[in-house]
């Protein structure tokens, strides 16, 4: 084990971007999520990266590297959450001015020294997208954060933009006398301001082919340029059978962007079928279960599951659900009916790769970053709290610090 | 399923079925005697001329699935009626992949291997019924976005959900299709849907989309003071001038399709107004009282030329039932189902007026009424509860509306004003598969859903000892 002191030095270096040295993770179990789980494994860091994985018989330690021990415990991936408002401490999400503000952003609003995302790590959740809140069909762009908390805001950002947010039905429902005072309204003003941003997108892109004038400069416009670029993927906030079909309708029907998902609670599950059809990409929660019209309580990421929706992914809504009780998310969605596999790729690699960072994040792979939980065993087991987590190979969480 | 139904007076069903009418094409043998000299001498004709003859030349309107898969059934029963075709005694209707496969007496239809025998003993089979205006396909209202005086560009078709309880109890009710339209917030609401009231889906539930336009004339649009369309003049100004819109635009299509001019651009606020013109799907009118109904035929159906059905027409407006006749325009008429006479002081049946036009009470010049093929039913769920469909009809009887004529409002005369009779609203060979198991004559209050079916899948037992009304 590495001395307290030394845990202290990482904790005050973390800001810094990679280790001097290598560093060797010795487990008792190693679950990469995307291959099958190593026992008696070690993980090899160097400059934040993952450089070696695999039983200690096999991976050759490099001279010099540091050596951890952590003795019993699993090694597995950090979470990746995608449904998260609490970087910026919570309120300040949600503008409501306008029905739609495509040109409103997370970004400035994120503070590297907020408890919240501190608590976020110690729940072993390293990556989040940090999006506006609900109140507007489009409330803005969210930001891919590292929970690298304490430092710069450069340290933390994985990607920006990282979502475009839109939400429909219920929340965002607007005030008598408002246009968008019903889901009829709000859809028709959302496919409007989709058009204009689709069709911005390709003035800009046929005057970079050389065959059309240089569009005017809209700024209203620039963020959705990159959606229909496909840089950029739009999170739904989405719930119900109703809009669970509109959604899939708008934004894989019509709209030729890449999408998430995101909630699908109530009876949302009851669309099920119909995006299984179109392998829709999920991301399921805060609520976990819904009582049927039947008064059975049916867990929702199982009913999803048996449907054929494999894509799947889950989070918490933070603060609607506690950041740091994301494990709890898929221990609920495992205890009602979803299985363990796809309930631990639900809170690691699928986030990661419905985001478009499964390059980086998402599971414990050579050349990934090295962003991981140390836990006493099953990482779904809610007895099991992350004793320490790792973001880039610097120890951001050590059990005992928070809570 | 074995549970022998006691038919509740089965005399009086036995009477009332002597009445039926064989298929309206047929010759005049099984004809019923249409009774009352203001009635018609010719069927009542819906007028909608440019409708495309197959679904696979609509343009604008997308038609849901047929055929899903679904077990074989034989549903066998002391009393089967088709409604088109003659009543039939210890009939049999067979069922398979959402389709009728046969329709007929036990003794003449060969169930095939592997069907399973559904023995309803005593009971009536009847087509799933038809409701023409129906806000509960979905689970909160959520259908009156007012800001704009007109609305052509929402529809209802991504609210759609079938399982919370209003739309429940309704099929349990006998409901099988549903014409899901926006309320009467506004001079037009927006595109309503046919939906099916259960399937695995809501996309496997649509029968067509758009359903209808749904336009509101007087009263609940009214806007407030300062608005233009305070009145009727006003309103009628913006449901004129957003149709004329659409009409100049379906007319630029049509003039590209024929090689006269350049491809409009696509108006997404214009485009399902397109397939109105071309009689894809009709409009379905919120309008009452003389004077309002009056200015719907002017309006929609004369000067704009569109397949026009009235969805309320309460009031004294039955006394224009003879130029709904001779124009070809439909009434499914409700909720209200009677008028109060100040004149006579005396109840009219809403159904009954229209069918046998003006001639008994105030109106003193009688008019033609519609027949029995000119009148339809409604319930304006939740303004009266979706599940007494049939009890709306049961009071246009007991007001005076012929029984037959009754049964057929509810099934292939709803049906054709939707412009959905090759799939439903009658027990024929080649429908959608949906139909109603009932204890009795379900025109009799009295009379339960023992099990209703729609496309081919047993969706609703009633269980006894916990009914679901």
């Amino acid at each position: 084990m590495t001395s307290p002191a030394a845990i202290a030095c990482a904790l005050l270096a973390f800001a810094a971007a990679a280790s001097a040295q290598a560093t060797a993770h010795l487990a008792a179990r190693i679950v990469p999520v995307d291959a099958a789980p190593i026992d008696g494994g070690v993980l090899v860091e160097d400059g934040g990266r993952i450089v070696a994985l695999g039983a200690k018989k096999d991976v050759a330690i490099p001279t010099g590297a540091n050596v951890v021990d952590h003795g019993e415990a699993w090694l597995c991936p950090g979470f990746v959450d995608l449904h998260h408002h609490v970087s910026g401490g919570g309120g300040d999400i949600n503008d409501m001015v306008l029905p739609l503000n495509a040109e409103l952003r997370t970004l400035d609003v994120v503070k590297p020294s907020e408890e919240a995302v501190r608590r976020t790590a110690a729940g072993g959740v390293t990556t989040t997208l940090f999006i506006p809140g609900s109140g507007t069909n489009i409330s803005g762009f969210g930001v891919l954060l590292k929970m690298r908390w304490g430092g710069s805001l450069d340290a933390m950002v994985l990607r920006q933009p990282g979502a475009m947010k839109v939400a429909q039905g219920f929340n965002p429902e607007r005030g008598s006398g408002d246009l968008g005072a019903t889901r009829m309204g709000s859809k028709e003003l959302l496919m409007r301001q989709l058009e204009r941003g689709q069709a911005y997108e390709a003035a800009w892109r046929a005057h970079r082919d050389g065959k059309g004038a240089k569009p005017r400069f809209e700024p209203e416009l620039e963020q959705l340029r990159q959606v229909f670029a496909r840089e950029v993927p739009v999170l739904i906030h989405t719930a119900g059978l109703r809009d669970c079909i509109a959604t899939a309708r708008m934004f894989q029907d019509v709209f030729p962007v890449q999408m998430v998902l995101s909630h699908g609670c109530f009876d949302g599950w009851l669309a099920a079928e119909s995006l299984a059809r179109r392998k829709t990409p999920l991301n399921l929660g805060p609520r976990m279960f819904q009582f049927d019209p039947y008064g059975r309580m049916q867990g929702m990421c199982q009913a999803y599951w048996d449907a054929g929706c494999t894509d799947m992914s889950i989070n918490t809504d933070a603060p609607v659900v506690a950041a740091e009780e994301f494990q709890l998310q898929g221990a609920m969605a495992a205890r009602l009916g979803l299985p363990w596999n796809a309930a631990l790729m639900a809170l690691t690699l699928a986030p990661a790769r419905q985001i478009g960072v499964a390059d980086r994040v998402g599971s414990l792979t050579v050349g990934k970053d090295a962003d991981f939980q140390v836990v006493d065993g099953d990482p779904l087991d809610p007895r099991h709290a992350p004793r320490a987590v790792y973001i880039e190979g610097t120890l951001v969480h050590r059990l005992g610090d928070v809570r | 399923m074995n549970a022998p139904f006691r038919l509740v007076a089965a005399a009086a069903l036995a009477a009332t079925l002597a009445a039926q009418d064989g298929a309206p094409a047929a010759a005049a043998p099984a004809q019923a005697p249409q009774s009352g000299p203001n009635l018609p001498a010719k069927p009542f004709e819906l007028w909608r001329p440019r409708r495309p003859k197959e679904e696979k030349d609509y343009q604008v309107a997308k038609w849901g699935p047929r055929g899903l898969p679904s077990p074989g059934y034989a549903f066998r029963a002391a009393k089967v009626l088709p409604i088109t075709a003659a009543p039939i005694v210890d009939g049999v209707v067979l069922t398979k992949n959402g389709l009728i496969e046969a329709v007929g007496a036990a003794k003449d239809v060969a169930i095939p291997a592997g069907y399973e025998v559904v023995d309803c003993g005593d009971a009536v089979i009847v087509p799933g019924f038809i409701e023409m205006h129906c806000h509960i396909a979905s689970e909160s209202f959520d259908l009156n976005d007012t800001v704009h005086p007109t609305n052509p560009e929402f529809r209802t078709l991504d609210l759609i959900s079938m399982e919370h309880d209003q739309i429940r109890v309704g099929r349990a009710g006998g409901i099988s299709t549903a014409l899901y339209i926006p309320g009467s917030g506004s001079n037009m609401g927006g595109f309503g849907t046919l939906t099916k009231t259960w399937a695995k889906s809501p996309e496997e539930a649509l029968v067509r989309f758009p359903g209808s336009l749904k336009i509101a004339q007087a009263g609940n649009p009214e806007r407030g003071s300062g608005d233009l369309g305070t009145d009727m003049m006003g309103m009628s100004e913006g449901i004129r001038m957003t149709l004329l819109d659409g009409k100049r635009y379906w007319e630029q299509h049509e003039a590209w399709q024929a090689g006269k001019g350049a491809k409009p651009k696509f108006d997404p606020t214009l485009e399902l107004l397109r397939g109105l013109f071309r009689h894809e799907y009709l409009v379905s009118v919120h309008t009452q009282i003389y004077q309002v109904v009056l200015q719907t035929l002017q309006m929609l159906r004369h000067e704009m030329g569109l397949w026009t059905v009235v969805v309320h027409g309460e009031f004294d407006a039955y006394r224009l039932s003879g130029n709904a006749y001779e124009s070809g325009m439909a009434v499914a008429a409700g909720p209200r189902n009677y008028h109060f006479d100040r004149a006579t002081s005396q109840f009219l049946g809403l159904m009954q007026t229209w069918h046998d036009g003006g001639k008994y009470y105030a109106w003193r010049d009688p008019v033609l009424g519609l027949g029995r093929d000119g009148v339809g039913v409604n319930t304006d769920s939740p303004v009266v509860p979706q599940e007494q469909l049939t009890v709306q009809a049961a009071i246009g009887v007991r007001l005076g509306l012929p029984h037959e004529v009754a049964l057929r409002a509810l099934t292939i005369n709803n049906a054709r004003f939707a412009g959905i009779d090759h799939r439903v609203g009658s027990l024929t060979v080649g429908k959608d598969a949906d139909l109603g198991v009932w204890s009795g004559d379900p025109i009799d209050p009295r009379s339960a859903v023992q099990v209703m079916v729609i496309n081919g899948q047993i969706c609703y037992r009633r269980d006894p000892s916990r009914p679901v009304w």
